[in-house]
């Protein structure tokens, strides 16, 4: 049978020589045995160097705003448009950005990957008690290799966070699949530490953030690495009003945080890319999280992190509950 | 920095004896950016007002803050003084040390503090002001009124004889409303037609009024002074234009079916006009009755129809009108007997509301005027009649008063011992409302001449026994159980707003209240305008009341078309939102959020470098904005901004309330 990778690169192949594509988004090996990073391909030979695995890889969806042109200039010929490795996740984010009048649906070609959880391997190096030198990974489990020990870990213990409570095991419509999948790790929505912050009183729930907060080192990468975050001009970087003071100072950090939760609040989709980016582990989830939990609760919402073109918290309705 | 001006004003004692004025604009004097701070005991008043003129002149004052009462009182006084000064008014700002500080505290030194702050704070958001010019808009002269009862037809009539043109919008196949069902009224008795069909009339044959009966407004766009309808002319089987009004065909008819303008108490054919003065005059096919559309067969009105008017194949057609004003004369309704079960309504045949009895009452209805029990023709000897049935009742979801049944209920009783000297009417009551000339003395004529008998009290429970309907109740002023055995029950039921009232004020983007009922701009000062600009109310619509005061109120809301049409153009407000072009991306988030429908898609070009680009961005229809501002926070990029309460202006606010 043929690996996704083999497959893949048979796809590109036809995209390019039919002309069809004039970019290929994909991941590649990084700098270190285990890291995936981005890669573009403008040809196929280009392409022979993409890989797909299940190592934890950065999503993708973001770089289509650079590389297509403006939803104003229409849809545009078949040899102008982009490729991309989607998985579940990454297409909430596509969604996120054709529904925002980012992106054209007709100017992408979306080739689906299937995925059970990407694997943490900080989490496996954990479990072994050492840095793993070898990493295979099967079906079920994922087998550690170290200098002295061996361990075979179930899957499920060294997915990514995020990936447990994924919410899109694959792409809900694709233009191209790669391979035909049922789930094998069990998911589902988890706001149990959501709930836990809730209990605090408001003083604890105070110092708990600003905990976290203080870390901050405000590079933004979060709301770099955000599908809904894509503002021409990110009011952050506006001076005039000027939303953050540029001293670091906690009670800023509040503010940057606030207004970055707020300003995806009902957008969000759950990815929990901006988790997986912060250098310092702020445990954004949570906020994005309580948010989603607050939309699902008070409007009676499924699923908040599935983009629909009509937000919950952006209709007007003339039967709002107007209390006041 | 900008040259602002601060005046504080007493008004007189209210603001005064809770903030330390003086203090305030001493305090001011030394705040950066005033070269100017007063205070002022009456700056609403002329030498006030005056004052503010000549500061403006004499400093060459580049802002000004009024710090005074709520700016719903008098922020247009002072931005009209500005104006004068040759100030752009929209530099002018007000601070509410009234309403929000000195009447809500009672610590003079807490409230001067907090008169200081806010203050300062609407000086910084002077600072951010901008000149703002008013844009003028074109207006269409016609009005639509919508529901062609009493209140319908006195706004069509009176803007009409002002000489703009009216379209006249009824559901129901003829005008005249609930007015026509009525049989005499109080407080004078005189007989409900023969008042109203002079008005009917008058507005069939009105050259300015055009009368679109059984048809509907369903869809509304545009905005106050352009508003685009559609209206459903639903099809009414018979070519009115052709139809000579002859009504061989109604006699010829061999289908009888139950009126629903006789509300039951009595037939009607099922090719018929509902009642002999009915305007227009002629006939409609009911649809489910007709034998010929059931059965394909009968086909006796066209058989008999002199000029061949009958159209089986008619279907319902929208038609299109360009207007410029609304007004919304919709109505009411009588709550339906299901939520009455506690009286028998709908069990027993002869528990009536209060119109079955005008029915019943009405020389032209169903009994010609005798008034007979429905179930079996009877003359009643005893008639109960219960108040606030459903209404004042919160149980009923209907707390509020209906405000007429008092009065009708006293009239319902007066007929009825007009007729039947030696029956007795008795009137459960929980108090008598009758506040309006001439009110009292017509309860007092129906209790001193007529001898009806008012017992105060509720009634539990209404039921039958041996082929009577007995009544039980308490009277609430001897403390004692009363069981009256009565031939007939009539019930003042509340007033609701009409069934179709909350889809119509969805479609018109008018508010309702928590009932129905639409919602004036200003409960005491703008009785007849809904917050929505260009669409005015009347009547029934916006609160139960009865004749006198509809045709009031209804008069009112004309003035108010008429005042709109007798300028050439409108002036609109320039506080509405703008969108920064330079970072709005496109993505309209804002427009499903505008309640107005203000927000639109429009594809620009931008030069970058040597390249022109096109992007999306969104655009606001001037017209449409009201200044509502939900766009500004539902825009993440802050690209959307409300003129006079933009994101600078209010952040330099808060800095200065919290920094
Ligand atoms: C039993 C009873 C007795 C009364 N007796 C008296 C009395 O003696 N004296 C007195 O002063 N008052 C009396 N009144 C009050 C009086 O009936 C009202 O004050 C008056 O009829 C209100 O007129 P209106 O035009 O506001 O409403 P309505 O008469 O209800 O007229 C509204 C019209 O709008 C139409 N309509 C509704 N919705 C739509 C729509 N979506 N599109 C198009 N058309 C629509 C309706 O079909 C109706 O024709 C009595 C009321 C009752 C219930
Ligand atoms: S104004 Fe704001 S919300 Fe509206 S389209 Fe532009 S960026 Fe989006
Ligand atoms: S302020 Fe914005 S949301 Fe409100 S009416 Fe104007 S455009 Fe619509």
């Amino acid at each position: 049978m043929m690996t996704m990778t083999e497959k893949m690169r048979e796809q590109v192949k036809e995209l390019f020589v039919n002309n069809e594509i004039k970019l290929f988004i994909g991941f590649e090996k990084g700098f270190t045995k285990f890291s995936r990073i981005p890669a573009f391909a403008e040809n196929y030979d280009e392409a022979k160097k993409m890989i797909i695995d299940e190592f934890e890889t950065p999503f993708l969806a973001k770089y289509l705003i650079r590389e297509l042109e403006e939803v104003a200039a229409g849809i545009v010929e078949k040899s102008e448009r982009v490729a991309i490795l989607t998985r579940g996740c990454d297409y909430l984010g596509i969604r996120r950005l054709i529904v925002d009048n980012i992106i054209l649906r007709e100017n992408i070609v979306i080739v689906g990957i299937p995925c059970d959880g990407l694997i943490d391997v900080k989490k496996a190096n954990k479990l072994l008690g050492e840095e793993a030198r070898e990493i295979t990974i099967d079906e079920e489990n994922v087998i550690a290799k170290g200098k002295t020990e061996n361990k075979i870990i179930s899957k499920a213990e060294v997915v990514l966070d995020r990936c447990r409570q994924c919410i899109m095991c694959e792409p809900k419509e694709s233009d191209i699949m790669l391979a035909e999948k049922t789930a094998n790790v069990k998911k589902n929505k988890d706001y149990s530490k959501i709930e836990e912050i809730e209990k605090m009183s408001a003083k604890e729930r105070y110092e708990f953030w600003s905990r976290q907060f203080e870390r901050c080192i405000r590079c933004f990468a979060c709301r770099d690495a955000c599908t809904a975050c894509n503002c021409r001009k990110c009011i952050f970087d506006i001076t005039e009003p000027e939303m953050l003071e540029k001293t670091v100072a906690t009670s800023e950090q509040f503010m940057f945080h606030f207004i970055r939760a707020f300003h995806v609040a009902g957008r969000c989709s759950a990815c929990g890319e901006c988790e997986r980016v912060c250098p310092v582990d702020i445990p954004l989830g949570l906020l994005n999280g309580k948010l989603r939990k607050d939309i699902e609760f008070l409007f009676n919402v499924e699923e908040a992190g599935i983009p629909s073109e009509i937000e919950p918290l952006g209709e007007f309705k003339l039967d709002d509950p107007d209390e006041w | 920095m900008k040259k602002i001006g601060v005046f504080v004003c007493w008004c007189g004692l209210n603001i005064s004896s809770t903030v330390d004025v003086g203090k305030a604009s001493e305090e001011l004097k030394n705040y950066p950016g005033v070269f100017y701070a007063d205070d002022y005991k009456y700056l609403c008043s002329d030498p006030g007002q005056e004052l503010i003129k000549k500061t403006i002149i004499d400093n060459k004052l580049e802002g000004i803050v009024v710090a005074a009462c709520s700016p719903n009182m008098h922020e247009s006084t002072f931005r009209a003084a500005a104006e004068a000064a040759g100030l752009n008014p929209y530099r002018v700002e007000i601070t509410n040390i009234r309403e929000q500080t000195s009447w809500v505290h009672s610590n003079k030194e807490d409230a001067t503090i907090k008169a200081i702050q806010l203050i300062k704070a609407t000086v910084e958001k002077v600072k951010k002001s901008e000149d703002l010019f008013p844009q003028q808009i074109p207006l269409t002269k016609k009005v639509l009124v919508i529901g062609g009862g009493i209140s319908g037809m006195t706004v069509a009539l009176e803007v009409a004889e002002a000489g703009y043109p009216v379209i006249l919008v009824e559901k129901e196949p003829q005008i005249g409303g609930n007015m026509a069902k009525l049989s005499e009224t109080f407080p004078t008795l005189d007989c409900a037609s023969c008042i109203l069909t002079p008005k009917t009339a008058e507005v069939g044959r009105h050259s300015n009024i055009t009368l679109m009966t059984n048809s509907e407004v369903v869809e509304s766009s545009g905005y106050f002074g352009n508003f685009t309808v559609k209206i459903k002319r639903k099809p009414t089987f018979v070519d009115w234009e052709k139809c000579i009004g002859c009504m061989l065909c109604q006699e010829k008819c061999p289908k009888k079916t139950n009126s629903d303008f006789e509300h039951g108490m009595g037939k009607r054919k099922a090719i018929s006009v509902a009642f002999p003065q009915a305007i227009p005059y002629r006939p409609i096919i009911n649809e489910k009755e007709c034998i010929y559309f059931k059965t394909g067969k009968c086909k006796m009105c066209v058989k008999v129809c002199p000029v061949d008017c009958i159209e089986f194949e008619q279907l319902e057609n929208i038609v299109e009108e360009n207007i410029g004003a609304i007004v919304v004369a919709s109505g009411y309704e009588l709550l339906p007997k299901e939520k009455l079960s506690e009286y028998g309504q709908g069990k027993y045949a002869d528990v009536i509301d209060g119109m079955q009895f005008e029915r019943i009452a009405s020389a032209s209805g169903p009994t010609e005027g005798v008034i007979r029990r429905p179930s079996d023709g009877k003359i009643p000897q005893s008639i109960v009649f219960i108040q606030c049935a459903g209404s004042r009742d919160n149980q009923k979801d209907r707390p509020y008063c209906s405000k007429i049944c008092c009065m009708y209920t006293a009239k319902h009783a007066m007929l009825y011992k007009h007729q039947v000297h030696d029956g007795t009417a008795t009137v459960f009551y929980m108090d008598i409302r009758a506040g309006g000339k001439g009110y009292e003395e017509f309860v007092q004529r129906a209790i001193e001449d007529d001898h009806v008998l008012y017992l105060r009290g509720r009634v539990a429970r209404v039921y039958e026994e041996d082929g009577k309907l007995v009544v039980l109740g308490v009277d609430t002023l001897s403390s004692e159980q009363v069981r009256i055995e009565a031939d007939l029950v009539v019930l003042a039921t509340a007033v609701i707003p009409s069934e179709k009232a909350k889809v119509l004020g969805q479609t018109l983007k008018v508010g309702t209240d928590a009932y129905g009922f639409f919602n004036e701009a200003h409960p005491k000062l703008r009785p007849v305008e809904s917050m929505t600009k260009g669409v005015f109310l009347a009547g029934c619509a916006q609160a139960p009341r009865d004749i006198p005061e509809t045709v009031s109120q209804a008069t009112g809301a004309a003035a108010k078309v008429i005042t709109m049409f007798s300028k050439n153009h409108l002036v609109s407000d320039p506080q509405v939102a703008k969108v920064n072009e330079k970072i709005c991306v496109g993505c309209l988030q804002c427009e499903p959020i505008c309640p107005y429908k203000a927000i639109e898609p429009e594809t620009i070009e931008v030069r970058i470098g040597h390249t022109v680009e096109k992007r999306q961005v969104a655009t606001i229809n001037k017209g449409l904005c009201q200044g509502c501002g939900a766009c500004s926070v539902a825009c993440r990029s802050g690209a959307m901004n409300l003129s006079g309460f933009s994101n600078e202006q209010i952040l330099e606010e808060l800095k200065a309330l919290c920094l």
